[in-house]
C-alpha cells in the first residue's frame, strides 16, 4: 500500500480509488462524441436522484431495462431553441422509448416556472437534485449545453457539448436511438461500487 | 410399541393438521385478495371519487380546457405522472401558470374526472 495505507481507515482507501477511478473516467469522457459507437460501452453514467415538482424522487438506476435517457444540463437562454426543438420530438423520442431529463445547470427549484409556457414542455424537469447532477456530470463534458445519451444497460454511449442551439439534423438523435435500439445488449449493467 | 404408534399417531395428526391450517389459510388469503381487487375496481370505476392532489403545472391549454399536471400519486386511480386534466371551468386555468405548485381538487367516476378546484401553494 503507498503512503497513505498507515493513515486512511478501509472506507477512505475506497473513497480514494473511486475518485482516481471517476477522474479517470472523465478524463476518457472528453473523447466521446455525439454519435454512438457501436459495441463500445464502457462509461458507466453516475446514478443521481431527483424529482420534479411534489412528486416521488426518482433515481438514473430506475431507467435500467426499461428506457434509453436523454440527460440534457441545459443553461437559459442560450438552450431555449434546442428545448424546443426537443419538446417537438418528445412524441418520438419517447415512441422509441426514450425518456429525456432535463436538468437546470443553474439548479434553480423555480426551473419549470423560467422556462415558461411555449413551447410545452412536458417531459421531466428536475428541480430538485439538480445541482449534485450537474457536480457529477460536468466531470464529463464542461459546455453550456450537454446531452448524454445512456443505454439501457446504463452506459453513457454518446455525448454532445454546444451552447443550446437547435441542431441542424434534428433527426440525428431518432438515428443514434435506433442504433441503441438495434443493438443487443453489450454488457450487463454495471455496479455501483467497486468494493 | 405402543410408544411408536403413538407418536407416529400424533406426527400424523400434526402434519394433517398444519396441512389443512396451510391451505384453509392460503385459500383465505386468495379469497381476500380477489375481494379487495374487486372492491378497488367498484370504487375506481363505478362511483364518483374526490382527490386533494399537490402538482406542478407543466402546461395550460385553454382551447380545450385542460391542465397538464405532474401530480403525486392518486390513491386507487393512478401512480405519479405528467397527465392532462380537464378543468371544471375556465376560471380554473386561469388562476394558475406554467411552474405554479398547486394543490387541487379532482372529482369525478374515473376516467370522467375534472379539476374543480386549484391553489397555488407558493
Amino acid at each position: 500500500m503507498p503512503a497513505f495505507g498507515a493513515t486512511l481507515g478501509v472506507e477512505e482507501r475506497w473513497d480514494a480509488i473511486n475518485y482516481v477511478r471517476a477522474r479517470s473516467a472523465a478524463q476518457a469522457a472528453r473523447d466521446m462524441g455525439p454519435r454512438v459507437e457501436p459495441g463500445r460501452a464502457w462509461l458507466v453514467a453516475p446514478d443521481f436522484a431527483y424529482a420534479v415538482g411534489p412528486t416521488p424522487a426518482r433515481t438514473l438506476r430506475e431507467y435500467r431495462g426499461r428506457r434509453i435517457v436523454l440527460l440534457t444540463l441545459y443553461t437559459l437562454p442560450g438552450s431555449r431553441p434546442r428545448l424546443a426543438q426537443l419538446a417537438d420530438l418528445y412524441g418520438a423520442v419517447a415512441a422509441l422509448g426514450v425518456e429525456v431529463i432535463a436538468v437546470p445547470t443553474d439548479a434553480a427549484s423555480d426551473a419549470l416556472r423560467r422556462l415558461g409556457a411555449a413551447p410545452r414542455i412536458l417531459f421531466p424537469v428536475v428541480t430538485e437534485g439538480a445541482a449534485d447532477v450537474v457536480a457529477a456530470y460536468r466531470m464529463l463534458a464542461a459546455a453550456a449545453h450537454v446531452e448524454l445519451l445512456i443505454d439501457r444497460q446504463g452506459y453513457i454511449r454518446a455525448i454532445s457539448r454546444g451552447d443550446g442551439r437547435a441542431d441542424a439534423e434534428p433527426n440525428a438523435l431518432l438515428a443514434e436511438v435506433q442504433e441503441l435500439n438495434a443493438e443487443r445488449v453489450l454488457a450487463p449493467a454495471p455496479e455501483e461500487h467497486v468494493h | 410399541m405402543r410408544a411408536w404408534k403413538a407418536a407416529a399417531l400424533l406426527n400424523l395428526a400434526l402434519v394433517l393438521g398444519v396441512g389443512w391450517g396451510y391451505l384453509f389459510w392460503g385459500l383465505r388469503t386468495a379469497r381476500l385478495e380477489q375481494e379487495l381487487a374487486g372492491a378497488r375496481t367498484t370504487a375506481v370505476a363505478g362511483v364518483e371519487r374526490v382527490w386533494q392532489i399537490s402538482g406542478v403545472v407543466r402546461a395550460v391549454v385553454p382551447e380545450i380546457n385542460v391542465l397538464v399536471i405532474t401530480h403525486e400519486d392518486i390513491p386507487g386511480y393512478m401512480p405519479a405522472m405528467t397527465m392532462g386534466f380537464r378543468a371544471s371551468s375556465p376560471k380554473i386555468h386561469e388562476a394558475v401558470a406554467v411552474g405554479d405548485a398547486v394543490r387541487f381538487t379532482l372529482q369525478g367516476v374515473p376516467p370522467n374526472v375534472t379539476i374543480t378546484a386549484i391553489e397555488k401553494t407558493r
